[in-house]
């Protein structure tokens, strides 16, 4: 197998996102205890061969030495990945857990949520594998470091790795996978006429105060919680009907971003939070090739900011608007690119500054809450290990503040929302309210 | 500009945003068999208003309008 890294020296050259991604990390490590990570989860019929799980990974894992890699400076300041090059095995984490046999009265959502909030140790180590025998149900989980996938590339890897296993060394995994990208100093004017969209943007959002649930910093560290609110085919049907009849066709986007919007409103009126005006960020997948396994790794989204004032959200046909509206003027001034293109203006800068920087313009209140909508599911085949899978779904750590965020995904005709929290700002009687919401207003 | 011409042009772009060949599109396939998806629908949206300065967003498109890009494209050519 040959990779066409080896002509750079192994070395993937950082985009400004993955920089953000980094930054975001460091603020999460100080605020949290653990970095920027993530975890999808492939729910299975049956309980997979452990002995094939640990030797196939272990194999599958060698072929990519990108995954033991650390953050490096090239002499023009640009920051990339340096991969490991001493020949050795990734240093991945492989667990299996048996819950029915531990004795206690844990879930495997306990196993789970412990996995997402164990912080990667050192600065090699971005991945972890679980497998998790529960009561009557069992599952494969991958917890990966944010500056190393974004959540496609997670499902594509767990896709590839799948393929290796029914198809051995000539999987795609011997065809090869991209794992170079250009240092990107051109085009500069460019670059600068997009920080000018990112700007003007960004002073318009700042112009009102953000609404936001304060966070608590005291008593130590706090971990993510997650709980999983999952429609199957039929349920999700309908629900595609009535984001059809009621915000128009394919626009499944904004209706689940007003109902979500709505929800989190009733919890921050009863928490007496006022004032000011909701801003969330809302993810968008900016891949631009053919095959996803030449974006496979690193970061390839990019941002929507939506701004919504109180008297917007009382008519939820106004509040649709107002979504459609502010998705279609961000679209047509390549909002998105834009902060892509500009963003790589900051790879200058160090992570420690950026940290202290990022909070400026929105004085230290970033977001009202986080929201994302995967359409797409990109791992293709419904079976892992020899089992089927029933169900994929995701467990974000959020960005802290606001740490709330409510991640949507989909996986074979099903709808998965997952609201994730930092313990403490949401009580379970209000994570138990917005699951009952989302189930009766969607 | 012909029905012809507007959906070959709807055909390059829905190429540009699913990653896909422009020859494997099917001109007479739901949007969303294509792998359209609310954004990529609103940059079709944004595509249009641009370059055939038709405003698509509140106007009063049925379902049938946007059945394929066929339906969109001879709905487009009657506007314009």
């Amino acid at each position: 197998m040959i990779f066409d890294y080896l002509s750079l020296k192994n070395k993937y050259y950082l985009n400004g996102f993955d920089w953000v991604m980094g930054v975001i990390d460091i603020i999460m490590r100080k605020t949290t205890g653990a970095g920027n990570a993530s975890q999808v989860v492939f729910m299975l019929d049956a309980p997979p061969d452990e002995s094939l799980f640990t030797a196939s990974l272990t194999r599958f894992l060698a072929h990519f030495p990108i995954l033991g890699g650390t953050v490096a400076r090239h002499y023009t300041l640009t920051p990339y990945w340096k991969f490991r090059d001493d020949g050795k095995q990734p240093p991945v984490i492989l667990t299996v857990t048996r819950i029915s046999e531990d004795g206690s009265d844990a879930t495997l959502m306990d196993a789970l949520s412990r996995f997402i909030n164990t912080p990667f140790s050192g600065n090699r180590e971005h991945l972890a594998f679980h497998l998790v025998y529960g009561r009557g149900e069992q599952c494969i989980a991958l917890t990966f470091d944010h500056r190393l996938f974004d959540a496609r590339g997670a499902e594509s890897f767990m896709n590839m790795f799948q393929e290796y296993l029914s198809a051995g060394e000539d999987s795609s995994v011997a065809r090869g996978v991209r794992t170079t990208q250009k240092l990107d100093l051109r085009d500069w004017k460019e670059k600068f006429k997009a920080g000018q969209v990112v700007n003007r943007k960004m002073i318009a959002l700042s112009k009102e105060s953000i609404r936001g649930i304060p966070i608590n910093y005291d008593n130590g560290f706090k971990g993510f919680r997650h709980r999983i609110v999952s429609f199957d085919k039929d349920e999700a049907a309908k629900i595609y009907d009535r984001a059809f009849a009621e915000a128009g066709y394919l626009m499944i986007m904004p209706y689940l971003f007003a109902r979500v919007f709505s929800t989190l409103h009733q919890i921050f009126v009863k928490r007496g939070v006022e004032g000011g005006a909701y801003v969330v960020p809302a993810s968008a997948d900016v891949r631009q090739a053919k095959d996803i396994r030449q974006e496979l790794f690193f970061n390839h989204n990019s941002m929507f900011f939506f701004q919504v004032k109180q008297e917007d959200i009382a008519d939820s046909s106004r509040l649709l608007s107002v979504i459609k509206e502010q998705m279609y003027e961000q679209v047509q001034s390549r909002f998105p690119q834009c902060l892509m293109t500009a963003s790589s203006l900051i790879r200058v800068a160090p992570l420690w500054f950026m940290h202290r920087v990022f909070h400026l313009p929105l004085q230290g209140k970033i977001a009202s809450f986080c929201f994302s909508h995967v359409s797409k599911c990109s791992y293709s085949s419904h079976d892992l290990m020899g089992s089927r899978i029933t169900n994929v779904f995701h467990m974000p750590r959020m960005p802290v503040p606001p740490g709330i965020g409510i991640f949507f995904n989909t996986f074979d005709g099903r709808l998965n929302a997952t609201i994730a929290w930092l313990e403490g700002t949401l009580s379970d009687d209000e994570v138990a309210y917005i699951e009952e919401e989302l189930r009766g207003t969607l | 500009m012909t029905q012809q011409e507007i959906e070959g042009r709807l055909i390059q772009l829905i190429s540009t945003i699913t990653n896909q060949d422009a020859a494997e599109i099917a001109p007479d396939k739901p949007f969303h068999e294509l792998g359209i998806d609310s954004l990529g629908f609103v940059e079709i949206l944004v595509f249009i208003e641009k370059n055939l300065k038709l405003q698509l967003i509140a106007s009063q498109l049925n379902r049938k309008d946007f059945e394929s890009v066929r339906a969109l494209s001879t709905y487009i050519s009657t506007k314009l």
